[in-house]
């Protein structure tokens, strides 16, 4: 059953990317990455990260596992901040977690022509701009994502759906 | 409080694995040995890809054309000061066609002898008098005639500096005399008269009285102004309403007019 959850999310999480590319530019790979981080099971988390990138590895013409290593290390960089600065429903812990947005779209903007020609790409200011901007929608979903997700789930039993 | 901690540490766990599988992958995909994994990914998924991008695609014009509403905003007023702007230029077109069409006709009818002032036509709720802006300054004076090419306008009632107001056949105060042609008739001075008359303005239109009962003067038949105020042989209108008293010495008609007096744009005044 939890091979078919990650599946039936990998088709959503693949959809959702491509709409979300063309409509804006946003990638909802790492958002949902982001958002589900300390929520579900990690081997569930993992499979479905795996899978989705290496899908979108192919559908963006990426060498395989770029898209991995660019949703991992701003995670990590999250993991590590996290220990000094908690990741709860609050101002720093949403700072944090657009510090992580920010820090992947600037990955996406470099890394991928990096991995393929081994050349990097010059970042300009209203890159820089249309990041932040990004970031910021992003937390903003991050914000909705947990209200719905802690009125979906009790807080202490994160697997199991509330009882009416 | 042990579930929450056991849980980061899993998070920590996926997140280490995710970046060795990541070194993993470049370097098997570095290596070209994940071709197979690459078409059958790209042979399932692309499609719904394109599907998605191509929604994300409209979705995303249709906001487009909220943002640029502002850039459409302008570019509408933008064109509504260009149209105006069209229609200004066509109005002075017009007037100049009109012009041309009128000095046209004022050339070609031989009245070379004579000196015209173009005079623009002024529009007022009058019906029997006519506004033009050219007065005294033009050298116009009180009873000169007004004309287009050979067609009787009116006659200069009263002069200022820079206007003047031109007493159409239709004032009640104008009689002038006039001659009744043949309706075939081209040629004034060869051409047959059939009666002398005079007309004169009323509340129902241009009257016409005073035809000889024996004259053969029918419907149709062409009004000239013969008069020692106006000058010369001036066209005016049609007979039309033709009727005959027997108990009466002369018949009476109503002139229809060449000229539609409201659509006059263009005069020219006779002042020598």
């Amino acid at each position: 059953m939890s091979i078919l959850y990650v599946l039936l999310t990998t088709f959503g999480v693949i959809f959702l990317e491509s709409f979300l590319v063309a409509l804006g530019n946003l990638r909802f790979l790492f958002l949902l990455n982001v958002s589900l981080f300390n929520k579900i099971n990690w081997k569930h988390l993992l499979s479905l990260s795996v899978l989705s990138s290496l899908i979108l590895d192919v559908i963006y013409h990426y060498v395989l596992g770029t898209n991995l290593l660019m949703v991992a290390v701003p995670l990590l960089i999250m993991m590590g901040i996290s220990l000094a600065v908690p990741l709860e429903n609050s101002l720093p812990g949403y700072s944090v977690k657009f510090v992580c947005i920010f820090l992947y779209y600037l990955f996406v903007a470099f890394v991928p022509n990096l991995i393929l020609t081994g050349q990097g790409t010059v970042i300009t200011g209203v890159m820089l701009g249309g990041m932040v901007l990004k970031a910021a929608i992003s937390v903003l979903f991050c914000v909705a994502f947990d209200i719905v997700w802690s009125r979906l789930r009790k807080k202490e039993e994160g697997t199991k759906l509330r009882s009416l | 409080m042990k579930n929450s901690s056991s849980k980061v540490e899993n998070s920590n766990i996926a997140i280490y694995l995710s970046l060795v599988l990541a070194i993993v992958f470049l370097l098997m995909d570095g290596f070209g040995n994940l071709a197979g994994l690459r078409n059958g990914i790209s042979f399932t998924f692309e499609p719904i890809s394109f599907q998605a991008n191509s929604a994300g695609t409209k979705v995303g014009e249709y906001f487009q054309t909220f943002v640029n509403l502002g850039a459409f905003r302008k570019e509408f007023n933008d064109l509504k000061i260009k149209s105006y702007e069209n229609e200004t230029q066509y109005a002075n077109y017009l007037v100049l066609k009109n012009e041309n069409e009128a000095l046209k006709k004022q050339i070609a009818l031989g009245n070379k002898g004579s000196k015209y002032i173009l005079a623009n036509v002024l529009r007022d709720d009058n019906v029997d008098i006519l506004l033009i802006d050219q007065g005294s300054e033009s050298d116009i004076r009180q009873g000169d005639v007004v004309s287009v090419g050979n067609v009787f306008v009116g006659i200069v009632s009263s002069v200022d500096l820079k206007g003047s107001s031109v007493r159409l056949p239709s004032n009640e105060s104008s009689h002038l005399e006039v001659v009744v042609l043949k309706s075939e008739s081209d040629n004034v001075a060869k051409a047959n008269i059939l009666s002398d008359a005079v007309v004169s303005g009323s509340a129902e239109g241009i009257k016409i009285e005073n035809i000889s009962m024996n004259s053969s003067v029918a419907n149709g038949d062409i009004v000239y102004i013969n008069d020692s105020k106006v000058g010369g042989y001036f066209a005016l209108g049609y007979i039309v309403g033709l009727s005959s008293n027997p108990a009466s010495t002369y018949k009476t008609a109503f002139v229809s007019p060449i000229l539609d007096y409201d659509n006059l744009m263009q005069v020219f005044v006779k002042v020598e």
